[in-house]
């Protein structure tokens, strides 16, 4: 189901049956320490935040991850498949995830470049068909093409997520054309996932028509990570009342604001008919 | 037996719950990974080892 405009309960985002106020998804990565994290956390807003599903350090006793730091009553869990190369690497580590937090759902994604950690198109789907057929929401992490979405759509995924630019990169939406098509053609919601660095970006893409974006190392990494959440999530916010709002049309000229009529000139001259 | 990737001196009468306290692994934050068999942090069992088996502990980390 594709955006959820208002349907009695206001503007809501609907991904797996699950409905959401806020629009914008944030990570859990690089942030220097879990406090900050936390309170960037409760400053975005976000509902939704991302975890990655690793090995226990051995010999390292306490080494017992990040759920504890999460507040876990107000944020809903979206374990990724982060680090996975091939489909099989993440249906495993899509099942550890389920294991691991109790949720069904799984950012889905495969990635065996790790140079740009651009995805692997075909293994993506592969792994997405598998996982939809094991009972998981799957969110799976693209490039911006439009019939690799339609295809995972197709399969049963819960949302796209195609990329702006490559992840941690911060080089805004290097896509842009892409996404548009996405979005026009998608009838699951469209998460615009990675390479957004400030908030303007993240509003660009809602007002095109995105239904939610996801966020991190632009969060993580900003000077003041709290001050910067609560930024994204105001860029998102105002993205998405301006989509709702419907944006004037562009013209090729100049179209003058005041009237045309009745100006004050320093000579009397015959008006001019715009 | 193989525990997180790395070789692990299996001993007569080792247990899964053995194995974790052996680590100092709190299983309310894991899953593991035995085999094919999946086990999420509530719900454990305390099963008997085997010095071929092939185990994974997992947790939740940072990530985006």
């Amino acid at each position: 189901m594709r955006n959820g405009k208002d349907n009695g309960g206001g503007d809501r985002l609907t991904i797996g049956g699950r409905a959401f106020t806020s629009r914008l998804i944030i990570g859990t990565g690089k942030y220097k320490d879990f406090g900050v994290m936390r309170e960037a956390h409760a400053a975005s807003g976000a509902e939704i935040v991302t975890v990655s599903i690793r090995r226990v350090e051995i010999g390292a006793p306490g080494h017992q991850g990040i759920l504890d730091h999460i507040d876990l009553g107000r944020h809903r869990l979206l374990p990724n498949t982060a680090g996975c190369r091939t489909w099989d690497e993440a249906v495993r580590v899509a099942k550890l995830a389920r294991a691991m937090t109790g949720s069904d759902w799984i950012k889905l994604e495969v990635i065996p470049d790790p140079k740009y950690l651009l995805p692997d198109p075909v293994d993506t789907l592969r792994a997405a068909e598998v996982l939809v057929q094991e009972g998981f929401v799957v969110l799976p992490y693209i490039n911006a093409d439009a019939v690799l979405a339609r295809r995972l759509a197709a399969a049963g995924c819960a949302t796209v997520m195609p990329l702006a630019s490559p992840i941690g990169s911060g080089r805004g939406v290097l896509t842009r054309a892409s996404i548009a098509i996405i979005i026009e053609e998608s009838d699951v919601p469209v998460v615009v996932d990675a390479g957004l660095g400030v908030p303007s970006e993240a509003a660009e893409v809602m007002e095109m028509g995105a239904d939610a974006v996801l966020v991190n190392t632009a969060i993580a990494e900003a000077g003041d990570p709290v001050k910067m959440a609560a930024a994204f999530g105001q860029g998102v916010a105002a993205g998405r009342a301006a989509f709702l709002a419907g944006r004037m049309p562009v013209r090729a000229q100049a179209s003058p604001s005041s009237p045309t009529a009745g100006v004050v000139r320093a000579v009397e001259q015959p008006e001019v008919p715009a | 037996m193989t525990v997180n990737g790395r070789p692990y001196a299996y001993r007569e009468g080792l247990t899964l719950h053995r194995l974790l306290a052996e680590l100092a692994i709190e299983p309310r934050r894991v899953a593991v990974m035995r085999g094919d068999d999946i086990y999420r942090s509530n719900d454990i069992p305390d099963v008997a080892l085997d010095d071929r088996d092939v185990i994974e502990i997992v947790t939740a980390m940072a990530g985006g």
